[in-house]
């Protein structure tokens, strides 16, 4: 019996059009598969916020601070894991440059920081409300640790944002691709295609060519393209590592994330052969000019 | 009283055309009975290879009515459409085989179409290409072949579905006595078996040696059409 090679019966692979459209397709699978590495770290950078307790700093009248019950009754303020008072010592330090070297001529305020259990935002309204009740003159002050977080947020949704962006935007182009490749293919092989027709190919089994061209070129393409990103992804995580060290948790992907980044080559080049699918029908429907 | 039998070709009122040109047929009425066996014959642009074409329902006509084996060509869809001429046969005079395809493959193709699997495919092809003696050439592609196996190639890929209608444009041009020979006894065989057969040719020797009804055309129109299972269209 003859074994017969994986052939397709259109001259496909013989045209021009055929060879860019390989390395485009390499290329934006590692588009693709870059951009949802990006998502994947924002989202990342994200859960590692939400997961970062937040501090609000209550400055107290010094007669209060040397009530525990005052402390004990912070602690077990909603969502509050702890009340931890600042150390004399350290607020010395902090108010050092103010002091010009001599004592403070008005009795300092102690300083507790009140660390909220992680995810939890506090209400600061209440908070103050409690404070008057607890601490006549206290006062509460979680500004410049909402804004560190909100800051560090903002910026992982805007990369998360970008990413997500890129990833439709190449979703878009590699789909205009396939399908400007098969117009062009459809044209250039119209005589092939006549011949088909007189043997009795319908244009679904004609279509179906051009459908497994995209997936046997394309999907070859697509790996050789996320090998490239994930390659790159790798190095320049690696970089990134060296250069900020704190970021190491956050540039570890997810088991998950791998298999998201793993299934882009497939969704792509399943997507790009539905796409050739329909302009082929499309094409086909219409007189070609033989 | 009338065949139960559809006919295998009913042309009725056609006039066709390329582009805005002059029609190349006119008002052509045409009857072929199911298993007749026929020359289509004229001078050069008589209008044979567009009514070949024309047949094999390659080239839309401007004006009538195309049946085949009783079905209204213009009310079928493109899925009855390929179904319809994977019954159809058609040897071109430039033969048209598939150039980066090797000749099995071409010879092949119709049967792939029709959704043999591949096992039979190769049964058949095998055979084919042994009767057809291309067999030691069944690898290599059109352009390396001689003119006369790529008419081989060419009439192997029309029989080898085994067409109910077979259209043939010159297809003896190119082969010696011997293979021309062999070639007109397989398109009888085939005629014996119940297809309807037609020929375009110049040949006037093969149709002295192999006698069958003639139809002739002349500046596009049927000025011809020997009895024997040819008519005009009522």
């Amino acid at each position: 019996m003859t074994v017969r090679p994986f052939e397709l019966d259109l001259t496909l692979a013989e045209t021009p059009v055929h060879r860019w459209f390989g390395w485009l397709v390499g290329l934006l699978a590692a588009l693709a598969v870059l951009a949802l590495a990006l998502v994947a770290v924002a989202d990342a950078r994200l859960r590692a916020l939400a997961l970062r307790p937040l501090v609000v700093t209550v400055a107290l009248p010094p007669e209060a601070a040397e009530d525990a019950t005052v402390l004990e009754a912070l602690a077990r303020l909603p969502g509050v894991l702890a009340a931890d008072p600042v150390p004399e010592a350290e607020l010395g330090e902090l108010l050092a440059v103010t002091r010009e070297g001599g004592e403070p001529a008005l009795p300092l305020p102690r300083l507790v920081d009140l660390v909220f259990r992680p995810g939890v935002a506090p209400d600061l309204a209440t908070l103050r409300q409690r404070l008057r009740e607890l601490a006549p003159g206290a006062v509460a002050s979680a500004a410049a640790a909402e804004g560190a977080v909100d800051g560090g947020r903002a910026r992982a949704e805007a990369l998360r944002l970008m990413g997500l962006v890129v990833l439709a935007v190449v979703l878009v182009a590699a789909m205009l691709c396939a399908a400007v490749m098969v117009r062009t293919h459809v044209r250039l092989q119209a005589a092939t295609v006549d011949v088909l027709r007189l043997m009795g190919a319908s244009d679904r089994y004609i279509a179906r060519q051009f459908e497994q061209l995209v997936l046997a070129r394309g999907l070859v393409a697509a790996l050789l393209g996320f090998l490239a990103a994930v390659a790159a992804f790798l190095l320049a995580a690696q970089l990134a590592r060296a250069r900020w060290p704190e970021l190491v948790g956050e540039l570890a992907l997810r088991p998950l994330d791998w298999i998201a980044l793993a299934a882009v080559p497939v969704v792509l080049v399943v997507l790009l052969a539905l796409v050739a699918r329909l302009t082929a029908r499309r094409m086909l429907a219409r007189p070609l000019a033989v | 009283m009338p065949s139960e039998t559809p006919p295998a070709v009913r042309l009725v009122g056609i006039g066709m055309r390329y582009g805005d040109a002059e029609e190349v047929l006119r008002d052509l009425d045409l009857v072929l009975e199911a298993g007749s066996f026929h020359y289509l014959v004229g001078p050069n642009g008589a209008g044979k290879t567009s009514l070949l074409k024309l047949l094999a329902l390659s080239l839309p006509p401007a004006r009538g009515r195309i049946e085949l084996f009783g079905e209204d060509v213009a009310r079928l869809d493109g899925e009855a459409l390929a179904r319809l001429r994977r019954r159809i046969g058609m040897v071109f005079q430039d033969f048209r085989l598939l150039e980066h395809l090797d000749l099995f493959d071409n010879v092949a193709l119709p049967l792939r179409i029709a959704g043999l699997d591949e096992a039979r495919v190769a049964e058949i092809v095998e055979e084919m290409l042994a009767w057809s003696g291309l067999e030691a050439v069944a690898r290599r592609r059109p352009g390396e072949l001689a003119m006369g196996q790529r008419q081989l190639a060419a009439i192997a890929r029309a029989v080898v579905v085994r067409p109910r209608l077979l259209l043939a444009d010159e297809p003896l041009s190119h082969l010696d006595p011997d293979r021309a020979r062999r070639i007109m006894h397989l398109f009888i065989q085939l005629h014996r078996l119940g297809t309807t057969v037609l020929i375009a040719t110049h040949n006037l020797e093969l149709i002295r040696r192999f006698p069958f009804p003639v139809l002739e055309l002349e500046a596009g129109r049927l000025v011809r059409a020997d009895t024997a299972g040819a008519r005009a269209a009522e």
